[in-house]
């Protein structure tokens, strides 16, 4: 009797975790943040903060747009490539302030084809978006690095001031989770959730399923472009070839730590973003602890894969539930 | 048998009809192939405003696909729809449901994460200013809905619709067509996973929708059911509309004679069951279900067929999952004498046990694998010499000569033994289920409501080899919702109720009456009315 009444309890929990995910990031963000403060306990806990999501940020945005792709059951590597090309358009050629009103429109203009032509292929060409998206990344790299061949360059000073204060940093912060509060409850994010849930569902239910499908890597490649920006005109100060290439698998373990499903249909941002801090208190963690900053990709690796596993186990559970019950 | 005293639909097809008159839809020489499979050829089919209509054939004579043209979702090669007289063009799924053609499908269309509220007003959110979805007043309208419906469950409208049980996903996928109060509604083999409540609840929402002036379409398996709810009867026979008559002009019989066309009705009526052996197969003792409160003590014979009767969800499913290795529960288990431990599925089989799942897209069968594929999946493991000594040519050759012989056998309908699992029809999946866990070899067969959506020619060929396997000494446990069914196939029928055996049904009492008394509970009464006669 009592231990069948201790692993309902211990279910309940489970099923509390697969229904809000999100819990478990922010839980190990928290004690991540609170091992980091005993580190280093002399640094003023309040600034340290603040360039902790400074630097989060870029990983933030991208991973926004990955998180609504996958989502919808697809996966978007070409993030990489928008942030590279973006970051290769602005260092080369958006140099100086009166630059940004002809080249910030053509930069998202880039971003928003990627995305497109992303989109198209894979709703109406029936395509896999990991081929395709890997075909595109590789596509803008490429051009990135005819763009700008070496790292190097630099950014209009007007766009570092106006990003770079801590203001920026938080009004940015709180204006993407707004984006993902405002995209999820729309029709359109409701036909995201449905197009990885059940595409055929959601068809036989008569939504917009292929426009969903085409907005979704648009929006992505466009979070791709801010990211980009952001990254270059705050973080390095200068422009990269191949800026977005860490960012690919960052955003993928981003999404994944946060909690939303690789399969598709569930999940959400708030999840992603402290997927994302988590993430950067562990190299936080990594470097003050004395350990070769390498040791930060391991970390990396070792928890996306204890995450994977823990969100796996309500499935687990309510699957031998289902089998005893 | 001939046809020829009953009106074809063929005499609705003359032109030209006036508008007003014209019927609500109708289906008009539809062709449609895949490949070389004709799965639609000339058919037609007319529904009234205010009436319901049952349509009714074995799987495969292309009741889906007319759904799917009907519904937007594939256009056919030839023939038109018309709505009130006027043809249609319809290119989507979308299209249709805008002309106000909605459908309840047999695989429902829900989306599994999204929640019940989200998923019964799915595509008519109520929107605040216009753009975001008004979560509370989804809530209320969701809540409001299923009361005015009468919807005969209780469940959060908040919950993922992916967490309820099956039988309450159908009601959303009902209440969802319902709610929309559509001119056109479609309902394809709702019944399949309902309980008899819910099946009179449907009905009675179904009447007042067709005497609201909707014109309904009903398909089902279920005969009783289609004499029951409808007041036209078409019947499909490969890809043809073969009858079409208003319920009073068509008996039972004439419609099982068209629906099998060629074939003999005493095929499908069943045969004589065979003798059964005296030892005990397989041995139940103290059997305790997880969630029973009663024991289970059972004995099944070698050559016989049990039945396991009895309403969803009293238990059945459980003992045969457990039989099968697949969960545990508490008791003894003898085969041919021997103890038995079964902790898992590889043991059971092992040692002889099969079990045919309900599920066979997900339980059972690799859908996107070949006929042969499935049928020879598993097999490999009981390692007998000749399959190993073979080199890999030799074995594939083998195993292909086997594969057609047995899709002779089990009637499967394909073009090859290549061909992919996931695209056969549902009644054909299950044959190749069944002649997988044949291929196995075993003892004791383990059925758990296979017939569940299988037309009744499929039916009669499943029957027929059970009723050969048992003439070979295979014990077979056979779970059936369908009383009618159990009382024509099985020599002894155990009715569940509340996770234990509430009435053995001998051979003598067996009668569908006493089924369904049993199964609602009733105490003991078969017994003790048999023994007072």
């Amino acid at each position: 009797m009592k231990r069948a009444s201790a692993s309902t309890g211990w279910r309940k929990q489970a099923r509390l975790i697969s229904r809000r995910p999100v819990v478990l990031p922010i839980v190990l963000f928290a004690i991540g943040l609170l091992v980091m403060f005993h580190l280093q306990s002399r640094t003023e806990s309040g600034s340290f903060m603040i360039t902790m999501l400074q630097t989060s940020l870029p990983l933030m945005c991208v991973s926004l747009g990955q998180t609504a792709v996958i989502i919808s059951g697809g996966l978007d590597l070409s993030v990489a490539g928008v942030m590279s090309i973006t970051s290769a358009l602005a260092a080369s050629h958006m140099t100086g302030n009166g630059d940004m009103a002809v080249w910030l429109p053509i930069m998202f203009g880039t971003g928003a084809l990627a995305g497109l032509v992303n989109g198209l292929l894979v709703t109406f060409g029936g395509l896999p978006s990991f081929i395709v998206t890997l075909g595109t990344w590789s596509i803008l790299d490429g051009l990135a690095l005819e763009i700008l061949p070496t790292q190097g360059g630099s950014i209009a000073p007007g766009l570092e001031n106006l990003l770079g204060s801590n203001a920026a940093t938080i009004i940015i912060s709180i204006g993407l989770l707004a984006v993902w509060a405002v995209v999820r409850s729309t029709r359109f994010g409701v036909t995201v959730f449905s197009l990885g849930s059940g595409e055929g569902a959601a068809r036989q239910a008569g939504l917009h399923v292929n426009t969903a499908k085409v907005s979704v890597y648009v929006f992505s490649a466009l979070t791709a472009v801010g990211a980009g920006l952001f990254y270059s005109a705050v973080v390095t100060l200068s422009g990269s070839p191949t800026a977005g290439d860490p960012f690919l698998l960052q955003s993928f373990a981003a999404v994944v730590v946060g909690g939303t499903a690789l399969s598709g249909g569930k999940g959400g941002f708030l999840g992603t973003v402290f997927g994302a801090l988590l993430l950067s208190v562990i190299s936080q963690i990594v470097v003050f602890a004395g350990f070769q900053s390498y040791y930060s990709e391991l970390a990396y690796g070792a928890i996306l894969v204890i995450m994977v596993s823990v969100y796996s186990l309500p499935t687990l559970i309510a699957k031998s539930r289902r089998n005893t019950g | 048998m001939s046809t020829g005293g009953i009106p074809n639909t063929g005499d609705d097809r003359d032109p030209p009809v006036r508008l007003s008159d014209a019927p609500a839809l109708a289906a008009v020489g539809l062709c449609k192939s895949y490949g070389p499979v004709r799965a639609l050829d000339g058919a037609s089919v007319t529904l009234r405003a205010g009436e319901i209509t049952s349509l009714v054939g074995q799987n495969g004579s292309g009741k889906s696909t007319l759904v799917r043209v009907i519904t937007g979702d594939t256009r056919a090669d030839a023939g038109e729809v018309l709505m009130s007289g006027r043809p249609l063009h319809l290119h989507s799924t979308r299209r249709a449901a805008a002309l106000g053609i909605s459908i309840a499908f047999q695989e429902l269309s829900l989306v599994p994460d999204l929640s019940v509220a989200e998923n019964l007003l799915i595509g008519a959110e109520p929107l605040l200013a216009g753009v975001v979805v008004d979560k509370r007043k989804l809530k209320r309208l969701a809540e409001g809905l299923l009361e005015d419906l009468e919807v005969p469950a209780r469940f959060d409208v908040s919950l993922p619709v992916g967490e309820l049980p099956l039988a309450e996903q159908q009601l959303v996928e009902l209440a969802r067509v319902l709610a929309r109060r559509p001119p056109i509604a479609v309902f394809d083999e709702p019944t399949a996973a309902l309980g008899e409540t819910a099946v009179k609840w449907l009905f009675a929402r179904m009447s007042e929708l067709a005497d609201s002036g909707s014109a309904v379409l009903f398909i089902s398996h279920r005969l009783r059911e289609v004499y029951e709810i409808s007041q036209r009867i078409v019947v499909l026979r490969n890809g043809r509309d073969v009858l079409s008559a208003s319920k009073a002009d068509v008996s039972e019989s004439e419609l099982v004679q068209s629906m099998l066309g060629q074939r003999l009705l005493q095929e499908f009526e069943g045969a004589s069951l065979p003798a059964v052996g005296k030892e005990p197969l397989l041995e139940l003792e103290g059997v305790h279900l997880s969630r029973g409160k009663g024991s289970i003590d059972l004995r099944v014979r070698e050559g016989e067929i049990l039945g396991l009767g009895g309403l969803q969800g009293q238990g059945q499913r459980e003992l045969l999952r457990g039989l099968a290795g697949r969960e545990t529960f508490a008791g003894t288990v003898r085969l041919a004498g021997k103890r038995l431990q079964a902790r898992s599925p590889t043991y059971a089989i092992q040692q002889g046990i099969c079990l045919i799942p309900e599920d066979r897209r997900t339980e059972g069968l690799l859908s996107g694998r070949s006929i042969r594929e499935n049928l020879f999946v598993g097999v490999m493991r009981r390692g007998s010499a000749e399959t190993r000594g073979r080199g890999d040519r030799t074995s594939h050759r083998g195993e292909l000569l086997e594969a057609r012989s047995l899709m002779r056998r089990f009637g499967i309908r394909a073009t090859s033994q290549e061909v992919e699992v996931g695209t056969l029809s549902g009644g054909n999946q299950q044959k190749v289920l069944i002649a997988r866990s044949l291929a196995k070899k075993p003892k004791v067969l383990l059925l758990a409501d296979i017939t569940r959506g299988v037309d009744v020619g499929t039916k009669a060929d499943i029957f027929a080899t059970l009723r050969e396997l048992a003439r070979e000494g295979v014990a077979i446990v056979l779970y059936s919702t369908d009383a009618t069914e159990l009382v024509a196939n099985c020599h002894r029928v155990a009715v569940m109720y509340d996770y234990r055996i509430q009435a053995l049904l001998e051979k003598s009492d067996l009668t569908e009456e006493n089924i369904a008394r049993a199964a609602v509970g009733i105490e003991e009464r078969p017994n003790s009315e048999a023994a007072a006669r």
